[in-house]
């Protein structure tokens, strides 16, 4: 089992690398891709810009805590559009042109190969380090130490929070095996993730609710900043470490369900 | 002329029929607009003061609602996305196609384009119609039918506009190979400018006046202000003269980018 | 004990109707039709160890659907298969390790990269040891000369060339199995032939068994002592090449393009004559008497063009249907 694992990262160390290198092939693309993510980056300011400019509270926090805020959603975005998210969309691609079937034979997880097969180092460098810039500055105008069991703790949550947004867009996407064509449902799953451009607090009590617990958005980045401005209540923090394998398990159902359907029907 | 009616006719139709194969996929594209609203009138129900009747940036609260709404339908509205088959034809050699045929491919693209929306813009109309509605009743911001007609008016010149802008973006495509990011890329900032995420105001005084006298407002900010009622009567003229400047100097662009593009395909090919 | 059992598999594929137009676009909105197709209808044959199996037959015939389903790719609608004792739609991990597949026109090397990172990516997924992976390349790499392919970026290399890699990387386990779909479709002549030479090479050296499907006859009779003729989801031969050669190979379609026209009264008095249309006629010819015929029409008739080509493998078929079968 843990040779497995051992296994399964070290392919994906060199996985990172051959992506490194095709990149730099195609250097105009790479840079440009950078250029779209700071694109994107801007327009996630843009809601830290208006909570500072309109000079007030949101939902009881002050401008410096939204910046923590929308930099932990940044950095938890250097994961999601640099590691898994276009593994997920172009699962439809794959599927459509056949080499899927090629990995099939592969002896390693299918799903693994399928979803970490791509990565944009560039991506999300810049995701994450304007990410931690964001942080860093907000909870350094806020006051208060920064120390180490409490960067480690963020550091889980910032984890537990990618391990969740992996498994919520893989369930949707592993409809792929039976609608071939989930560009839809990608573009529709893909505008849900800027629902942590804010605060979850300003979602109401029944929003909340339902993105923290049924479709739990909301862990993604709202619980590591949360915890880090020590603004986490226990229950919170308990779902926060239980939630990652809870949905990981679902997805990955989801998914042999996928499969079993593929192979089954045809295509 | 009947002829030129049937090819013209034809785009039409392909662009038509192409969106309707596709039934599952437009519907979650129109529902995907709706997330951001959600997020933004969250953010701004939590920013304003309830009852108060404040403004801020300008706006009062059920304007700055109204505007968020409206704002993301009509961005929705007016997006493009042929760059990107215009770049495939450019790449591909497609445009050699055109060349020969004579109906000219400005054209075709235009009918293309023109063709899709119909569909798209048939669902968002009604659900700009919803909306006015709830801008009469839920936040007290009528819609005369002036404003209506205005409003028609200037979605045809937003159309326009959009088109002929990311026209002109897709032209670097004859220049730059790599070229898919970059539309996107641009496509932000120009969203961002054109008012579709935040109105231009969030930008502060001296930004906004700077903003108000690019073409990108015409695209999203102005006809949404226009049906929300926030355009001075006496305004509204010079602002459709200025959006019509535009129309002519971004024509004038397109036309020479793609000569420029076309004479430089010829000699080297895609 | 055989290598591959196959026992009356079956395969078939539920799909919607479509039709062009506006009206049928509109109409497919409300209501589609699913229509059944059977790729594969109960089929048996073994392969033993060190075979290599020509999988022979028309496009659509059902071998690729039967080569996905032996390599774990596709569940059958019915019958059962074992592939080194195993049921391959199982997918276990002990008999992934042991198959390779390659298929033609799909890449699974990194275009942007030389083959030789691909390469050391299979070397991690199929867990090779780093020595025997460098004696087995070097082995590889000296058998089918491709040393001075492996620095360069796949994208830059001929198809040939690529598919030759691909079939390298494939080899880099050294799997007991190996499926080949339509390897070499898309490839020059000269390419054909040394995908074949490579794969015959492979067999002689490693044992492997090989099973490989295609709708080329060059393909399997330079190749595969044992051919398959599959048509429309049946076997409909199974034993050695030299039998099918007899019948489809016998045979040969000669085309002739004159340049002034020839009567048809005229054409009909040599044997064997098919058709004329306009300048262009085509006659059947035994092959052993192809020379003979050629010469005799060159001297005889205004000929400016003359072509030899293969019987299409449907026609072959058709004979084979008929009762044309071959002797011994």
């Amino acid at each position: 089992m843990i040779r497995e694992i051992i296994k399964h990262l070290r392919i994906y160390a060199m996985l990172v690398r051959m992506n490194v290198m095709s990149q730099m092939e195609y250097r105009a693309n790479f840079v440009t891709g950078m250029l779209m993510e700071l694109g994107y980056l801007v327009v996630k300011i843009l809601y830290v810009l208006v909570a500072f400019r309109a000079g007030r509270r949101i939902a009881g926090f002050s401008p410096d805590e939204v910046l923590v805020f929308v930099g932990t959603f940044v950095l938890v975005t250097g994961f999601y559009a640099g590691v898994f998210m276009m593994n997920l969309f172009q699962l439809s691609t794959l599927v459509r042109d056949g080499s899927f079937d090629a990995l099939m034979t592969k002896p390693i997880s299918l799903q693994f190969l399928a979803t970490f097969r791509r990565s944009d180092i560039g991506i999300f460098l810049i995701d994450s380090v304007a990410g931690i810039v964001m942080v860093a500055i907000g909870l350094a105008r806020i006051g208060g130490s920064l120390d180490v069991p409490r960067t480690m703790g963020y550091a889980v949550f910032v984890a537990s929070g990618a391990a969740v947004g992996y498994a919520l867009y893989l369930i949707p996407q592993s409809l792929v095996f039976r609608i071939v064509n989930t560009s839809s449902i990608a573009e529709l799953t893909d505008s849900f993730w800027d629902f942590n451009n804010v605060p979850m607090i300003v979602y109401g009590k029944v929003g909340r609710a339902i993105g923290v617990f049924v479709i739990p958005m909301f862990v993604i980045t709202s619980f590591p900043a949360l915890f880090v401005l020590g603004r986490m209540t226990v229950p919170y923090m308990i779902w926060g470490l239980a939630a990652p394998f809870l949905f990981l398990g679902i997805a990955r159902l989801c998914w042999r369900s996928g499969i079993r359907h593929y192979t089954s029907a045809g295509g | 002329m009947g002829d030129v009616a049937a090819k013209y006719g034809r785009s039409f139709s392909i662009g038509l029929r192409g969106a309707i194969e596709y039934r599952l996929n437009f519907a979650f594209s129109i529902l995907s607009a709706v997330s951001p609203v959600v997020i933004q009138t969250a953010l701004w129900t939590s920013l304003y003061s309830p009852g108060s009747g404040e403004t801020l940036f300008g706006f009062t609260y059920a304007q700055m609602i109204a505007y968020t709404v409206v704002a993301n339908l009509v961005s929705r509205l007016v997006r493009t996305g042929f760059e990107y088959e215009l770049n495939t034809d450019i790449r591909t050699g497609g445009l050699d196609r055109y060349l020969v045929k004579p109906i000219g491919y400005f054209g075709f693209r235009l009918f293309v384009f023109l063709g899709t929306k119909s569909t798209q813009t048939g669902l968002t109309l009604v659900l700009l119609a919803i909306a006015t509605w709830v801008l009469n009743a839920v936040l007290g911001i009528p819609v005369s039918v002036a404003a209506a007609f205005a409003f028609a008016a200037s979605l045809v010149v937003a159309f326009l506009l959009n088109f002929l802008i990311f026209w002109c973006v897709g032209m670097a495509g004859f220049w730059l190979t790599e070229i898919g990011f970059l539309f996107e890329a641009a496509r932000i900032v120009i969203i961002t400018a054109s008012g579709g995420i935040f109105p231009l105001a969030v930008f502060g005084p001296t930004a906004q006046a700077a903003l108000n006298m690019l073409p990108f407002r015409f695209t999203i900010q102005f006809p949404t202000e226009l049906l929300c009622g926030r355009i001075p009567t006496g305004q509204i003229a010079a602002d459709f003269a200025l959006s019509f400047v535009w129309i002519g100097v971004l024509t004038a662009l397109a036309r020479a980018l793609w000569s420029a593009g076309i004479r430089r395909f010829a000699a080297v090919g895609s | 004990m055989a290598i591959i059992e196959v026992d009356r598999l079956s395969r078939s594929f539920r799909y919607y109707e479509k039709q062009g137009g506006l009206g049928a676009s509109l109409r497919n909105l409300v209501a589609r039709r699913t229509l059944v197709r059977e790729a594969v209808k109960g089929i048996s044959f073994s392969i033993g160890e060190g075979e290599v199996v020509g999988f022979l037959g028309p496009n659509g015939a059902g071998k690729t659907t039967t080569l996905k389903m032996l390599a774990g790719i596709m569940h059958p609608t019915s019958g059962a298969a074992h592939v080194l004792g195993h049921v391959p739609w199982q997918r276990k991990k002990d008999l992934r390790m042991r198959i390779a597949i390659v298929m033609g026109q799909r890449s699974q090397l990194w275009p942007d990269l030389p083959a030789v990172e691909s390469f050391e990516l299979n070397r991690a997924i199929y867990e090779i040891e780093r020595a025997e992976y460098s004696r087995v390349l070097g082995e590889l790499v000296e058998l089918f000369d491709i040393g001075g392919l492996l620095p360069v970026q796949v994208r830059r290399l001929s198809l040939g060339e690529r598919m030759k890699l691909e079939i390298v990387a494939a080899l880099l386990h050294k799997p007991r199995v190996l499926f080949l779909d339509e390897p070499t479709i898309g490839l020059d002549l000269l390419s054909q032939r040394t995908i074949r030479d490579l794969v015959r090479t492979l067999n002689q050296r490693y044992r492997t068994t090989v099973m490989l499907t295609s709708h080329y006859l060059s393909d399997i009779e330079d190749l595969c002592e044992r051919v398959i003729l599959i048509n429309r989801g049946t076997i409909v031969y199974d034993g050695p090449l030299t039998g099918v050669n007899a019948t489809l190979a016998e045979r040969k379609t000669v085309r002739l393009v004159f340049s002034a026209p020839v009567a048809q009264d005229v054409l009909s008095q040599y044997t064997g004559y098919q058709s004329l249309d306009g300048l262009t006629a085509s006659f059947e010819v035994e092959r052993s008497e192809v020379r003979a015929f050629s010469r005799k029409v060159l001297d005889d008739l205004p000929v400016v063009d003359l072509t030899i080509e293969e019987i299409p493998l449907e026609e072959g078929i058709a004979a084979l249907y008929r009762g044309e079968l071959p002797r011994g």
